[in-house]
């Protein structure tokens, strides 16, 4: 009874405070949208005068999982299924200093390096002209159509860039400067690239982590686009140390591509010359792909083939049993594997994949891939690098989310 | 007969909608749907006129935008993304800034010499110069 006499006296009470509340919070509402229109009014300023952005960040980040039918290793991927090989995040942050003067920076870390972050570019760049710009630091090595977004998924039709062309180079930096210069006609722009500079960096070749010296690189592309079409021819020369002579390294590269913003075909044509018994590689493919509203379905024909076998005069089982017979004048020496035809290659592969659009900037891939017609070399599989020849074609399926942010 | 006309006014919002390109009053009296599209894609950086550009675009999303890439562009949205990853991640550009509304396209563009957008055409007014009906 008590509490209930309470509560009716206190009810008024409560709708009085509330009322004198209200026309206390209604005074200040009137200094609050007065404030409030002044940051409207100096965001409008900001929005109207974008330059002051002079910071700016954006990332990548590609997840993937695969699995292959059998040891054989391509495209990083085995029997039992990996997240690892092709999983990856980028940051990369561009500080403009001036109008014409830039800084850039991306860091990489990827689930095969326990994604470990390193350096992928760190160069600054300056405009001296609106048709000329040079740059300075650690860049992409410019080989390939799409070694500029090389590992941001997200920027590419398929699951990966073709192995057969984008496999057979393992240095993908260099530490130098380059030259950009446009020409623009009418409707359609010519691009010139020039480099030059020097790499050294870790790699795995025939099965052993190796030191990879590239010195005296020098190179150049031309690139021409009017947004549909795309013509692109490259060269590049250099003399690389795998730790002992320096060899002399050619490398051509012939590039197409349409996209009448449904259809697109992409091919390109690429040649590797190494001096001495290094294998000289000849490869190309070519992609179709459909996009058919948030889904994007491909198919690539893709083929790799070794043109210097006969400067690989023995065979695997001949120098692997060397290497293994004690007394040997070649007992214990790994490195001379290079001599034998287990780094003679010749292969073929189709791919079939679908790129669906999921949501505004996520893409989710799928991707079947066939490597077969090895003929009686090992195609080039990290699996096949053995005493014998344990593969005689590889399926992989494998799927992938890429975004960028 | 009055209700007929009454209904088609309705309709006349829907039924006209066209996207235009507009530039501030003092931009340049036309343009081609390829200066138009190279401005979009920075490829180009300045108006006929010799203004430096600053092409806006709408946020992602709106059926306006899609219609203007369709028409000058040609490229699907999702095309467009994965075009300016490849610019950003290479250092070649930036997209162009986005607004949120036609609305606020349009009073930027009036406010902004060298600015260049598109609206409904059914907005146009005189504080912005339509150059282009894609």
């Amino acid at each position: 009874m008590q509490t209930i006499h309470h509560t009716k006296k206190a009810l008024p009470l409560a709708l009085c405070a509330l009322f004198f509340s209200y026309g206390t919070s209604a005074q200040t509402s009137d200094e609050r949208i007065a404030q409030l229109e002044q940051q409207v009014q100096s965001l409008q300023t900001q929005v109207n005068k974008p330059d002051d952005n002079r910071l700016r960040f954006n990332g990548f980040l590609s997840v993937g999982y695969g699995m292959a039918s059998n040891d054989g290793g391509y495209a990083g991927y085995n029997e039992e299924g990996s997240f690892n090989p092709e999983s990856l995040f980028g940051l990369q942050g561009a500080f403009t200093l001036t109008d014409k003067t830039e800084v850039t920076m991306q860091l990489v870390g990827r689930g095969n390096e326990d994604w470990d972050p390193s350096i992928e570019w760190a160069y600054i760049s300056h405009r001296f002209t609106p048709a000329f710009k040079m740059r300075a630091g650690k860049m992409r090595l410019p080989l390939f159509m799409y070694s500029d977004s090389l590992e941001v998924g997200y920027a590419q039709p398929w699951i990966r860039p073709p192995e057969e062309v984008y496999g057979n180079v393992p240095v993908t930096s260099y530490t130098g400067i380059d030259g950009l210069y446009d020409i623009n006609f009418d409707m359609s722009t010519l691009t010139f690239q020039a480099f030059m500079g020097e790499s050294e960096e870790d790699i795995t070749n025939l099965g052993q982590t190796v030191r990879l010296e590239v010195n005296d690189l020098f190179g150049g592309s031309a690139t021409w686009t009017d947004f549909i079409w795309t013509l692109r021819g490259n060269l590049a020369t250099s003399e690389i140390t795998i730790g002992g002579d320096d060899l002399k390294t050619d490398f051509y590269g012939l590039g197409a591509s349409y996209n009448n913003g449904s259809l697109q075909v992409i091919s390109e044509w690429t040649r590797l010359e190494i001096e001495g018994p290094t294998a000289d590689t000849d490869s190309g493919y070519i992609t179709l792909a459909y996009t058919l509203g948030s889904f994007a379905p491909y198919a690539t024909y893709s083929m790799q083939e070794s043109t210097d076998d006969d400067e690989r005069p023995y065979t695997r089982e001949f120098i692997y049993t060397a290497i293994s017979t004690p007394g040997s004048p070649l007992y214990g020496n790994v490195a001379a594997v290079a001599l034998s035809d287990v780094q003679n290659s010749e292969r073929t592969t189709y791919s079939v994949g679908v790129r669906w659009d999921a949501t505004s900037n996520v893409a989710v891939k799928f991707d079947v891939t066939r490597a077969t017609d090895f003929g009686d070399t090992g195609g080039d599989l990290p699996g096949n690098m053995g005493p014998t020849i344990a593969y005689d074609d590889i399926d992989v399926y494998s799927i992938k989310i890429d975004s960028a942010f | 007969m009055r209700k007929l006309l009454l209904a088609l006014s309705f309709l006349a919002p829907f039924t006209c909608a066209d996207v235009v390109v507009i530039t501030n009053p003092s931009g340049p009296d036309a343009m081609d749907a390829n200066q138009v599209r190279d401005l979009f894609i920075g490829r180009s950086k300045s108006l006929p006129n010799g203004q430096a550009a600053d092409p806006i675009d709408l946020e992602s999303g709106q059926a306006l935008r899609e219609e203007f890439h369709t028409k000058v562009t040609g490229r699907s949205q999702a095309q467009l993304n994965a075009f300016w990853s490849k610019q950003v991640f290479t250092g070649k550009g930036q997209p162009p800034r986005t607004l949120s509304s036609t609305g606020a396209v349009k009073s930027a563009v009036a406010s902004t010499p060298g600015a260049i957008g598109y609206i409904d055409s059914s907005e146009v007014d005189d504080s912005v110069k339509v150059v282009l009906t894609p």
